[in-house]
Order: C-alpha cells, then sequence, then structure tokens
C-alpha cells in the first residue's frame, strides 16, 4: 500500500461499502479487486485477531506480574534461602528463554514470545524487590526502580522491544520523582534528561516508535523542568518551561521535514504549544510572578546549581536546531507563524520576568493571547477545528481567569462570564460558516 | 550464533549481574564479617513490594558527638558516609567509641569499623529493615512492643565496615527468616 496509512476503522468501513457498491453496480468486480489489493483488505481479519491477542497477551502478563509481586509479598516461608534464590532467577530465565524460543528463534509464535519476554522484564523488576527481601537490604522506596530500568532497556535494544522500552521509560522517571522531589535543590539527580535523552531518543528513532518517543519527550521535558524548579525555584521552571517548549516545537518541525520520522512532528509541537503556553498562563498570575526574585535571576546558570544544565543544554540544543527547522518550514505561513510566536514568548517573557514581576504579568498575559489569536488564524488557514476551539477556549480561559483573579464586582464578573459564553457560541458559529463556505469554492 | 540471540544473551546476561549486584555487600559481610550483638529498636511498616518487614534503630545510629551537627549543620556537612568504630561491652554488646568521616588509621585492638551514610535523621548502615513473614507478624510485632528495651540485632560486619543484617534477639528468642 503506497498512499499515507489509513486507518483500520476506514479499511473496515471501505469493506463493507465495497460490497454495497458493487451490489449497487456502481463499480466493476475489477475496480472492487483493485481497491481490496489496494488497502489489503484481505488482511483485515488477520490484523485484527494480531491486536486481539496481543491485547489478551499484554493483559495477561500484566495479571500475572501482579500476582507474581503479591506472592514476593507473601514472604513464602518453607523455603530455604538458596531455593528461593534458584526460584527467583529460574522464573525470569525461563520466561526469557521461552519468549525468544518462540518469537525469534523458531518464529512459531512471535506476539506469545514477545509477551514472554515483556513478562520476564516485569519479573525481573519484582525479583529486585524480593532479592532485597531475602537478604533484608531496604533501600529508599524509589531505589529498585533504577536497576530495573536498566535491565529493562537493555532488554528492549537487544529484542527490538518496544513495551520494553516503554516500562524502561516508566521506571527510570518513578526513580527520578523518588529521588528528586519538587523543589528540592539537594538532589544529585540532575544528570538525569541527559542520560534519559542519551539512552531513550536513539530506541525511538531506531524503531521509529511513536509511543517511545512521546514518552521520552514528556520525560524529558518534565524531568528538566523538575530540575531546574529544584535549583531555581520559579524562575527556574519558567526559564525551563520556555526553553524545553521551543525545543519540541522545533524538533516537531524538523521531523515535520522528514520522510521517516514525520509522526514525532505533532506530538512534538504538541507538547511544544503546551509547555510554553502553561508557563505563560501560570505567570500571567500576578500572586505567582512575585515569586520570581531577584536572587534566582543571579543564580540562575551558576556553576553551583547543576540542576539548571539541563534547561541551558536545551537552549543550546535550540539553538543549533532552530537554522534547520526554520529550512523545513520554508513554505509553510503557519508553522512559521506560530514558530515565531514561541520563539519570541521565550525571549520576551524570559527578558521581562530579568527585568520585573509586573512586566512579566504585563507579558505573559499579552504573549498567551497572542498565542491564542495565532492559534484560531491558523484553525481557519488550515480549516483545523482543533486548533481554532483550542485558540478560543485559551481567550476564554484569560478572561475568567483574570475576572477570578482580580476584586470585581459581580456586575463586571457576570458581564465577563456572559461575553464569554455568548463570544463562544458566536464564533463558534462564525467558524462553521467559513469552513462551509471554503469547502464549497474549494469543491 | 545469530546476533540477535547473541544481544539476548548479553541483556539477559545484565539483568542476572543487577539482580547479583542487589545483595553484593550483604552476601560478602554474610560469608566474611564478625558476627556481632547492637542494641535495636524496632517499628513496623507494610511494604506492598516486599512484603512485611520491621523497621529497625539502633543505639549506634544516633551518636551524640553528631548531634550539634545534626542540629545546625547543612547538607553538605551532614550528608556523607561515617565510619563508626565498635567496641564490644562486658555484657557483650558493642556500642560505638568513636566516629570518623574517613576510615579510622588506628583501630584499637577488639574493635572493629562499620560503615554508615549519615543524614538528617542519623546513620543509616543499609541494616535497617528485617522482613519477617507474614503468618508471624503479629506475633513478633507484639513481642518486639512488649519488650522494646531487650531487642537486639545480630549483624556481620566485613573488613571493608559493610554490615549485614542476621537475626533479632528479644531475651531468649530468636527471629531469624
Amino acid at each position: 500500500m503506497k498512499n499515507k496509512k489509513v486507518s483500520a476503522q476506514f479499511r473496515k468501513q471501505l469493506k463493507d461499502e465495497i460490497s454495497v457498491w458493487q451490489a449497487e453496480d456502481l463499480i466493476s468486480p475489477e475496480q472492487a479487486n483493485a481497491l481490496t489489493q489496494r488497502y489489503q483488505l484481505g488482511k483485515i481479519s488477520a490484523e485484527s485477531l494480531r491486536t486481539l491477542l496481543g491485547v489478551i497477551y499484554g493483559i495477561g502478563i500484566v495479571l500475572v506480574a501482579i500476582g507474581i509481586i503479591s506472592f514476593v509479598a507473601y514472604h513464602w516461608m518453607g523455603m530455604t534461602r538458596t531455593s528461593k534464590v534458584v526460584l527467583v532467577f529460574g522464573a525470569m530465565l525461563a520466561c526469557h528463554g521461552i519468549g525468544i524460543y518462540l518469537w525469534q528463534i523458531t518464529g512459531m509464535s512471535p506476539k506469545l514470545g514477545h509477551a514472554l519476554i515483556c513478562l520476564g522484564s516485569l519479573i525481573f523488576g519484582a525479583n529486585i524487590g524480593l532479592m532485597a527481601q531475602i537478604f533484608h537490604v531496604k533501600s529508599q522506596w524509589n531505589g529498585m526502580f533504577l536497576p530495573w530500568s536498566i535491565g529493562a532497556i537493555t532488554m528492549a535494544y537487544a529484542v527490538s522491544s518496544v513495551p520494553n522500552a516503554a516500562m524502561a521509560i516508566i521506571t527510570s522517571f518513578i526513580w527520578f520523582v523518588g529521588q528528586h522531589g519538587w523543589f528540592d535543590s539537594t538532589s544529585t539527580s540532575w544528570w538525569y534528561p541527559f542520560v534519559a535523552a542519551v539512552v531513550f531518543v536513539p530506541f525511538a528513532y531506531i524503531k521509529r516508535s511513536e509511543v517511545v518517543f512521546v514518552m521520552t519527550i514528556s520525560c524529558l521535558v518534565v524531568s528538566t523542568q523538575i530540575c531546574a524548579a529544584g535549583a531555581v525555584d520559579f524562575f527556574g521552571w519558567l526559564v525551563s518551561a520556555l526553553s524545553t517548549g521551543a525545543l519540541l516545537f522545533c524538533w516537531g518541525l524538523v521531523s515535520y521535514g522528514s520522510d521517516k520520522f514525520k509522526s514525532f512532528a505533532i506530538p512534538a509541537m504538541v507538547a511544544g504549544v503546551i509547555s510554553t503556553g502553561l508557563a505563560e498562563y501560570l505567570f500571567s498570575f500576578q500572586e505567582l510572578a512575585e515569586e520570581v526574585t531577584g536572587a534566582d535571576r543571579l543564580i540562575f546558570g551558576n556553576s553551583d546549581f547543576l540542576h539548571t544544565n539541563p534547561t541551558i543544554a536545551s537552549l543550546v540544543v535550540l539553538l543549533l536546531l532552530l537554522p534547520f527547522a526554520i529550512k523545513r518550514i520554508r513554505n509553510h505561513q503557519v508553522l512559521k507563524a506560530i514558530t515565531r510566536i514561541i520563539i519570541a514568548t521565550l525571549v520576551v517573557v524570559t527578558g521581562s520576568a530579568f527585568i520585573n514581576e509586573i512586566l512579566l504579568v504585563v507579558v505573559a498575559n499579552i504573549g498567551f493571547l497572542v498565542m491564542a489569536a495565532v492559534l484560531v488564524w491558523a484553525g481557519c488557514q488550515l480549516e483545523n477545528r482543533r486548533l481554532f476551539w483550542v485558540g478560543v477556549l485559551m481567550v476564554a480561559l484569560m478572561v475568567v481567569s483574570r475576572t477570578l483573579e482580580y476584586e470585581t464586582g459581580l456586575l463586571i464578573k457576570s458581564a465577563a462570564f456572559t461575553a464569554c459564553g455568548v463570544g463562544l457560541v458566536v464564533t463558534g458559529g462564525i467558524f462553521e460558516k467559513y469552513l462551509k463556505r471554503r469547502r464549497t469554492a474549494g469543491e | 550464533m545469530n546476533k540477535r540471540l547473541a544481544f539476548f544473551i548479553l541483556a539477559l546476561a545484565v539483568q542476572v549481574a543487577i539482580l547479583a549486584a542487589v545483595p553484593g555487600k550483604q552476601v560478602y559481610a554474610r560469608l566474611t564479617g564478625k558476627l556481632i550483638t547492637i542494641k535495636t529498636t524496632p517499628v513496623d511498616p507494610y511494604d506492598f513490594l516486599s512484603g512485611y518487614h520491621v523497621v529497625l534503630n539502633y543505639e549506634i545510629s544516633r551518636l551524640p558527638e553528631l548531634e550539634p551537627t545534626m542540629r545546625t549543620g547543612t547538607d553538605q556537612e551532614i550528608k556523607g558516609y561515617v565510619y563508626v568504630i565498635l567496641k564490644a561491652g562486658d555484657d557483650g554488646i558493642w556500642s560505638a567509641t568513636s566516629v570518623h568521616n574517613t576510615w579510622p588509621k588506628n583501630v584499637p585492638d577488639g574493635c572493629l569499623v562499620i560503615k554508615g551514610h549519615r543524614n538528617w535523621r542519623g546513620i543509616r548502615y543499609g541494616i535497617e529493615s528485617y522482613f519477617i513473614p507474614e503468618k508471624h507478624r503479629e506475633a513478633i510485632e507484639k513481642d518486639l512492643r512488649q519488650n522494646q528495651r531487650q531487642a537486639k540485632a545480630q549483624i556481620k560486619v566485613d573488613r571493608f565496615g559493610n554490615s549485614a543484617l542476621i537475626r533479632l534477639l528479644v531475651e531468649d528468642r530468636i527471629y531469624e527468616y
């Protein structure tokens, strides 16, 4: 199938429709055959069965893993320490061994084999707790998640397994959160975003896995922001949210121009807009903007504050990516406009935060509204309802937030809410008419 | 051998090595360490992943000479490894004689050094948890609560100062799992 990827639902509907079209003599048997070949409609049943099996095996391994964890918690009595250790290693090796045999050695049952290897990695995680229990080792609650992640990602690379990589990302992130916590500058885990980037990003690209990519960028962005917030409180978080947001958007633009990794573009760009928009929205509140202190501004980037390193690194990578990103979207007006807004937000909002908090509040409010306006415009240009409505809702959110934030009379509150409601209905109506007109003109 | 299979075996070896490394220090201390008895005070939480365990505080976990730093010190001053010299008393119970930030040079005869990690709550030696069977939980909990002052732990300490918890002693009753 050389055409772009179509959904399973579309293919199923098409299969049903072809029978109807043939019965109504709308298409000939040859045309029906050509469509069946083009969309590989004959393979739908087998593909559905494979998906169903994957889901069943997935649920099965999760249930078995829960059973094993409960068994670990039971602390069985009648066994010697040696037999426990043998059982621990035996269960894991058996799962992995049978899994690789069924999946890659004989190819008898690839789905079941892969599921067993995932179960093996889950058992590996449970076994870390079990080994600790047998020998009375107890560290911090999150201690077991780092070795679990290392074991899972090694297996993910070895057998090209997306579920193992997903397991590794989740467990490593749990470890990081347990190690760090919000607004904690004493933690030594500032290196986590760097290692996560080096380990997980290549896997997403090698496997072209959108799931791993989305999980990785989420993990990188959140961990970078947690580190910055830990070191430099609110100012650290603001700079980090804006710089990671801009970086993700540019990353999305670079992917957008690539045939192989085009599926990475939208998640990265959406994450970039969310990160930037969230920072602007939060610092549009005066109370929060006042938390940005002069001392924080001075210590950002100070060599004693290693936790700002991931943010500084994201700014450097952003500068390196930006020329490529701009090149890729030379002829795309909408993406060009959003890029300009995101980069301008990074520069102007960070700059105003350096000057004083009142300016920060004003700029954050204006920036948020400008971004909303650009999204509404982009929705109209691309005839995209989602972009349009996100922009409109951002405007409404801003009006409601300001009305509630400042002490206003009930009459003003009432006017603001009514205006927002009427505005939403009216703009929605105008947009739908506009879409209809453009589509009719297009036809 | 198939390249894929070789990578798989390598990944499996990494998982096995990690599992073996988890209790590595404790196994070494159990095999080569000297058995000593120290005073303990237990409490009892529940941990879903690791079953029931008793959390133990030791007499050597809070040392009077470290208290001033604990109260006023910065993170850098408080956190870090410490080396505590232990000596056996007349009753066979070992207690701390001095604490050092580096491995002590002249350890008196008959004494041994145990390595711990200092934080705000005191010194942790990695022997603060003792896992117990669910079936015996209530009986052990009751015994430990009623005889808190009589509770002792037997540990093994190896030549590097690493320790492993072997058993709990409450009067003449022994709990070893």
